[in-house]
């Protein structure tokens, strides 16, 4: 508890100072506690509203109550007003931030909230994505383009349905509906139903029969396609980029001779030669480390010990990329709570 | 209990208070840090520098606002410099989010500074279309199979820019910001290799290091993580200054003050921890 106090009592401490140095050293008349988390907006020629962040709008502001500025007012004057609905949006944001990092404080239920709210939301827009980017455009606009095109999705290009398919053939043929209704408005949707994508709904359907209780082996097939197809796919591109390439880029030249116009530089041979060097060494004590079929002693042994090495210099590279990765996400939603919401960091 | 035993038990949580600030307080004492290109970053520069006016250029946006911290800066770089040197760019995305991801890029910087680019002519935004590295098979041979409308539902043949346009091959540069899956790797496996067309690309940390290896032969250059983009913004305001006078597009240079403590913070506390525990372990030999 003691420690706890401690943390809480450092935070507490820092955060009073911080607003209260805003507060006595912020511009004269700027109404810091008035415009906390407040979102401006500015409609745009083409119809849309562009969020106006409020250290823009204060320094358009400024700018206006120039004498110079009020010259330039007729040919950018300042349109943005307070918009309600970005900043209920801005608060929800900045609340979800802090409860998700509460998390690092101790589990709780606010967090527990976030984390749904985020794993919910996410769920469903995946599922949204689905439906409206693939399933809908890809599938049932080439299964009955017309019933989608009349129902759900009126963008739906039919001449392209018409063009690519073979549909309205075999119908037609079969049914002679062409014949009973015409070509127009009143054909039937069925008429240019494109039966090749039979197979991947058939598929689908086997797929999604793994939740059913009886016979959930029945999407192995679906699964063994997907597995095939993608493997085949994936199987020559690799081969070539990720694997004849690759040997290629490895098996450069050790001594390089490099001129600058006609002059030999020392400098730029030394470098890429042992640039090369390094990559060879690298690549092929790395390769030693994973051969299993000589055991690891002598020379080899040795030469594994450089391929751990090299490894592990890897990993230490992956690791503090990763870790700057990290970081920048953290400082962009620092910026987010200290800039955009509580309007604390002094404009540069 | 001795000082060392108790520093060893010492509550993690207060390891997180020593993060928070050294994030924090950059942010609230903003401060930048010089920045100089690294060769990696500048050949880059040089490269979309040096070609002639009107290239073709294709700007695949493959993040979204969960990788925009560290990507945003990049994607804002490459489309000011690009406009700046008047190229034909190409804006597409293999990430759903990545289409409302190149509006905003568009919004904040051709709409503001290059109100003359011309929509369709200048550039288009061809949007997100599902499917992956399916997509970049297919838009290799045929762009038209797959892309009909742009990101607005225009007819692709009646925008200039893609009117003639058969399919990705005729592009000059790939330009390719990327977050992961499908991203920089799926590029360079369908596209850059086997059709040697010249491609860079900027990545998040997490996937720069597994990159570099593409590099030179497959790519010949790559901006790793916000460093990358902060670099590449050094570059671009050495040569065109007025590029660092909007705050909006030095994000990267910004927030790498912060990194640069937040780093330092962190290999403190890596070798304070070592040293702990060797005085530690050398207290109980005795």
């Amino acid at each position: 508890m003691k420690t706890e106090r401690t943390i809480w009592s450092v935070i507490l401490l820092a955060a009073v100072l911080w607003v209260g140095f805003r507060a006595v050293s912020g511009p004269p008349g700027t109404g810091y506690w008035g415009e906390m988390g407040k979102v401006y907006a500015e409609p745009k020629p083409d119809g849309s509203l562009a969020t106006v962040s409020l250290r823009d709008y204060r320094s358009a502001e400024a700018a206006e109550a120039s004498a110079a500025a009020r010259e330039n007012r007729a040919a950018r004057p300042l349109r943005a007003t307070f918009n309600l609905p970005r900043t209920v949006g801005m608060w929800m944001a900045a609340c979800f931030t802090l409860a998700l990092l509460s998390f690092l404080y101790r589990d709780n239920p606010i967090y527990k909230v976030a984390e749904s709210a985020f794993v919910g939301i996410s769920a469903a827009y995946w599922m949204v994505v689905g439906i409206w980017t693939t399933l809908i455009p890809n599938l049932f606009g080439k299964l009955f383009p017309r019933l989608v095109k009349q129902t759900i999705l009126p963008g739906l290009d039919l001449d392209a349905a018409v063009e690519k398919g073979v549909p309205e053939i075999w119908f037609d043929w079969l049914f002679g509906y062409e014949a009973l209704h015409g070509d127009g408005l009143h054909a039937n949707w069925l008429q240019l139903m494109n039966v090749f994508y039979l197979i991947p709904l058939v598929l689908g359907i086997m797929l999604l029969w793994r939740l059913m209780p009886k016979g959930p082996w029945i999407s192995r097939w679906s699964l063994a396609f997907v597995i095939g197809y993608t493997a085949g796919v994936r199987l020559v591109a690799h081969i070539e980029s990720d694997f004849i390439v690759q040997i290629a880029s490895t098996l450069q030249p050790l001594a390089l001779y490099v001129y600058e116009g006609t002059a030999f530089s020392l400098n730029q041979s030394f470098y890429k030669s042992f640039n090369n060097l390094v990559i060879f060494l690298g690549t092929t004590s790395g390769l030693v480390y994973f051969f299993f079929s000589i055991e690891h002693k002598g020379a080899v042994g040795a030469i594994s010990r450089v391929g751990i090495w090299t490894l592990m210099i890897s990993f230490g590279a992956g690791f503090g990329y990763t870790v700057m990765s990290r970081v920048a996400l953290l400082v962009a939603r620092f910026e987010f709570l200290t800039q955009d919401w509580l309007n604390v960091v002094a404009p540069p | 209990m001795s000082v060392t035993q108790a520093l060893l038990k010492m509550d993690r949580r207060i390891i997180f208070l020593f993060m928070t600030l050294a994030v924090l307080l950059p942010i609230l004492i903003p401060k930048q840090f010089p920045e100089k290109a690294t060769p990696l970053v500048q050949t880059v520069f040089d490269r979309i520098d040096s070609m002639p006016e009107g290239s073709r250029i294709l700007l695949p946006f493959d993040y979204d606002p969960g990788s925009a911290p560290e990507l945003q800066p990049m994607a804002t770089a490459w489309t000011w410099h690009c406009a700046k040197k008047k190229h034909k760019m190409y804006f597409m995305a293999l990430w759903p989010g990545g289409a409302n991801m190149i509006q905003n890029t568009v919004n904040l910087v051709i709409k503001n500074d290059y109100p003359e680019y011309r929509y369709g002519e200048d550039y288009v935004n061809l949007g997100y279309k599902p499917g992956n590295e399916g997509v970049i098979k297919v838009v290799i041979s045929n762009l038209k199979e797959l892309y009909t409308t742009d990101h607005f539902g225009t007819n692709i043949n009646e925008i200039p820019l893609t009117r003639d346009l058969v399919n990705i091959r005729s592009m000059d540069l790939i330009l390719n910001v990327s977050a992961g899956y499908p991203g920089a790797k799926e590029w360079i496996q369908y596209a850059a290799t086997p059709m040697s067309i010249p491609m860079a690309s900027g990545n998040t940390g997490v996937q720069a290091a597994g990159l570099y290896p593409y590099v030179p032969g497959q790519m010949f250059g790559l901006l790793g993580a916000i460093k990358g983009a902060a670099e590449y913004e050094a570059a671009l305001i050495e040569k065109y200054p007025e590029y660092g006078k909007k705050a909006a597009y030095t994000k990267g240079m910004q927030r790498m003050g912060p990194q640069l403590i937040a780093h330092c913070v962190i290999m403190l506390l890596i070798i304070f921890g070592n040293v702990v525990m060797a005085i530690d372990r050398a207290t109980r030999r005795v």
